[in-house]
């Protein structure tokens, strides 16, 4: 028996600036505890609909329901339930240390100071930066920013975690250590929607894949299905499947 | 810039509340500029005291001080030789006057004192608290948004640095492209200048969509303060040496 | 969706008095000279922000400053220098930040109006940096003028004539 959808996006269209740019006619549903792998090229309308999930961004026409209320008539359950992390780290990052940055979620949202300090352990222990609790953001490496961005999110206690290209200029390391973070983010019950180029690195981990192009989505189906039907919308299709062997997780 | 950074430790002026640290620097300014020697000496005992505990050594302070004791310098000097008074010493025919000499050492001392103060203060003293003791001060004052200072405090802290960095890469670009060619000298304060604002209102465009994701609000919980016990005795003794600055 | 906050002016705010502060650590050299930044992106503030949320930006500068972190030029910060004999530069800042503002909202944001705002803005700065300079250091008002204002001159004019063209560009960029 199904359950209620957590996220329903219906007809979404969104048009920038009258040119038809952005992105038409988007649907599909998102149910809690999936892993929904959003694959397409540059200007596809992948950051476009990501800011629709929580509300940044009002649809031109069409809806987005959030536990079945719209965006539109209450963006605000919509925030607190979505929490999306952008592209660029550093321009997330606003506090003077590691710890500070996680706990202006929190200290938005006006929680009491010892609920913030939970928070702030929970999330620097889920991404793994207890340690750099006190430094300071800008003597952070680039996946360490990356996974303070995500802290900062996670802090908020939010069901989906929307992620923007997470791996763009991270080193291998980096990206490793950001694969582990992401799988146990969704063990534990978040929800996580991941844009990415080099899809091979979270496919194994995905439980379905959408493919966007020119701001039509043109295929929504389980990963494995739609393996042989990425090229022609610009986006690469992993070793492994192209000599037609099983793709092998980058994370164990 | 390691003078003024942060420091952790557990001497006195660490363990101290923020808001009172702030005061006593303010009295203690005060105190400073309006005192004469006697009271100068105490103060001068006392900074002294603090700046032992934070253990920074003189040469970085003579090192990273290096144009602000030019400026006192050259406020010594002047002072020396503007003043009516009578001469002691005689150079190149510009004398300087005994009164002028005590005048200038008189508000040298006063500019150094008032600078170490500084110093101590932030080698003692979180940003984040600075921030909260900041937020606290302005709240009986209407009109200012407190939370929004505070806020702007941390994102002045977070991006000061990153400007500086965006600055040198943008100047290291344009170095490769043979800008230290160009004759024309707007064009060559433009070039370097125009990309790094640029990219600093895109970055702001940025945070502003990141701070509404993180569903930024003017009411947010009030910062935590820690104390050490020790405030009312350090307030005490601080007021007690401005009574004296101004008797003295 | 502002809720009123004012989210965005507040962030270009901050990160403009992040700029000013790193405006006093740039440098550019001009033939033999290095010509410093700060004061044209204080007077940029003022373009491009306006006249309250310039004020706004340096108000936050100074705040920074005189609270001890290392933003002034030189890397010093804290009352001491803020106090200082050059001390009068910086607080007048403050004024003229806001009144470059004014007269570029007031008089239409053309290049002749900015040229003039910015000329009022520097001259304001030198009104209140000669006087405190004079002060500090008891000097004769010719030495002091000579000292702290004449040598500056011509690189606040090309700093006068940057910072227009730059106002120009900002202002697009920021839409």
């Amino acid at each position: 028996m199904r359950t209620l959808p957590l996220i329903e996006v219906n007809q979404l269209c969104h048009d920038y600036d009258g040119t038809g740019g952005g992105i038409q006619q988007i649907s599909f549903r998102i149910f809690k505890g999936e892993f929904i792998l959003v694959a397409g090229k540059n200007g596809s309308g992948k950051s476009t609909l990501f800011r629709h999930l929580n509300a940044l961004l009002m649809p031109t026409t069409g809806d987005l329901l959030v536990h079945g209320r719209s965006i539109r008539k209450d963006p605000l359950a919509a925030r607190k339930a979505v929490g999306l992390v952008f592209q660029d780290a550093d321009t997330q990052i606003v506090g003077e240390t590691v710890a500070d940055d996680i706990a202006f979620g929190p200290e938005n949202l006006g929680l009491a100071r010892n609920k913030i300090q939970e928070r702030v352990d929970l999330a620097l222990d889920a991404l793994g930066l207890s340690q750099l609790r006190e430094r300071n953001p800008s003597s952070l490496s680039g996946g360490e920013k990356r996974r303070l961005a995500i802290a900062g999110v996670v802090a908020m206690d939010p069901e989906v975690i929307v992620l923007d290209e997470p791996f763009s200029n991270l080193d291998h390391p980096g990206t490793l250590d950001l694969i582990a973070c992401i799988e146990k983010l969704h063990r534990t019950g978040h929800t996580i929607v991941l844009s990415t180029h080099d899809i091979e690195k979270v496919i194994t981990l995905a439980t379905r894949m959408i493919i966007l192009d020119r701001g039509r989505l043109v295929a929504d189906d389980l990963p494995q299905a739609l393996l042989k039907h990425l090229e022609p919308f610009g986006v690469r299709e992993p070793c492994a499947s192209r000599l037609g062997m099983a793709v092998q997780p980058w994370a164990s | 810039m390691t003078l003024f950074t942060y420091v952790p430790s557990t001497s006195l002026a660490h363990g101290l509340d923020v808001r009172c640290k702030l005061c006593c620097l303010s009295l203690m300014s005060i105190a400073t500029l309006q005192g004469g020697p006697v009271p100068l000496s105490l103060i001068t005992a006392m900074v002294a005291g603090l700046l032992i505990a934070t253990a920074i050594r003189p040469l970085t302070l003579f090192r990273e001080l290096k144009l602000f004791f030019l400026l006192v310098a050259m406020v010594f000097i002047s002072r020396s030789v503007t003043t009516g008074g009578e001469p002691i010493i005689n150079l190149w025919g510009i004398s300087a006057t005994k009164q002028g000499i005590v005048a200038g050492a008189l508000l040298s001392w006063k500019f150094v004192l008032v600078m170490l103060m500084g110093i101590v203060f932030t080698k003692t003293t979180k940003p984040s608290h600075v921030k909260g003791a900041v937020q606290w001060f302005l709240r009986p004052i209407p009109f200012v948004p407190e939370t929004r200072v505070a806020v702007m405090i941390s994102l002045f802290l977070r991006f000061m640095p990153l400007i500086l960095t965006q600055a040198s890469e943008v100047s290291q670009a344009q170095q490769a492209r043979c800008f230290h060619l160009e004759k024309n000298p707007v064009k060559r304060l433009l070039r370097p200048t125009v990309p790094l604002l640029k990219k600093t209102f895109q970055s702001a465009d940025q945070l502003a969509l990141a701070m509404e994701a993180r569903s930024y609000s003017d009411k947010r919980t009030d910062p935590v303060f820690i104390r050490s016990g020790q405030e009312p005795l350090i307030l005490a003794l601080c007021f007690l040496v401005l009574g004296l600055s101004f008797i003295v | 969706m502002n809720q009123g906050y004012q989210l965005k002016e507040t962030v270009y705010s901050a990160l403009f008095a992040a700029l000013i502060a790193a405006g006093a650590f740039i440098a550019i050299p001009i033939g033999p000279v290095p010509i410093v930044l700060q004061n044209l992106f204080v007077l940029l503030a003022g373009l491009v922000l306006g006249p309250r949320w310039g004020l706004a930006s340096v108000g936050l500068y100074l705040l920074m400053g005189a609270l001890g972190f290392p933003v002034f030029a030189g890397g010093t910060g804290g009352l001491g220098r803020l106090f200082g004999p050059t001390g009068g530069y910086l607080l007048g800042y403050l004024p003229a930040v806001f009144v470059t503002g004014l007269i570029s909202d007031r008089l239409g944001k053309t290049r002749v109006v900015d040229t003039g705002a910015m000329v009022a803005g520097s001259l304001i700065v030198y009104g209140a940096g000669v006087p405190w300079l004079k002060f500090a250091t008891n000097m004769a008002w010719n030495k002091a003028v000579f000292a702290g204002m004449v040598p500056f001159i011509p690189g606040d004019l090309l700093k006068i004539a940057a910072g227009v063209f730059a106002a120009e560009i900002i202002r697009k960029v920021m839409k």
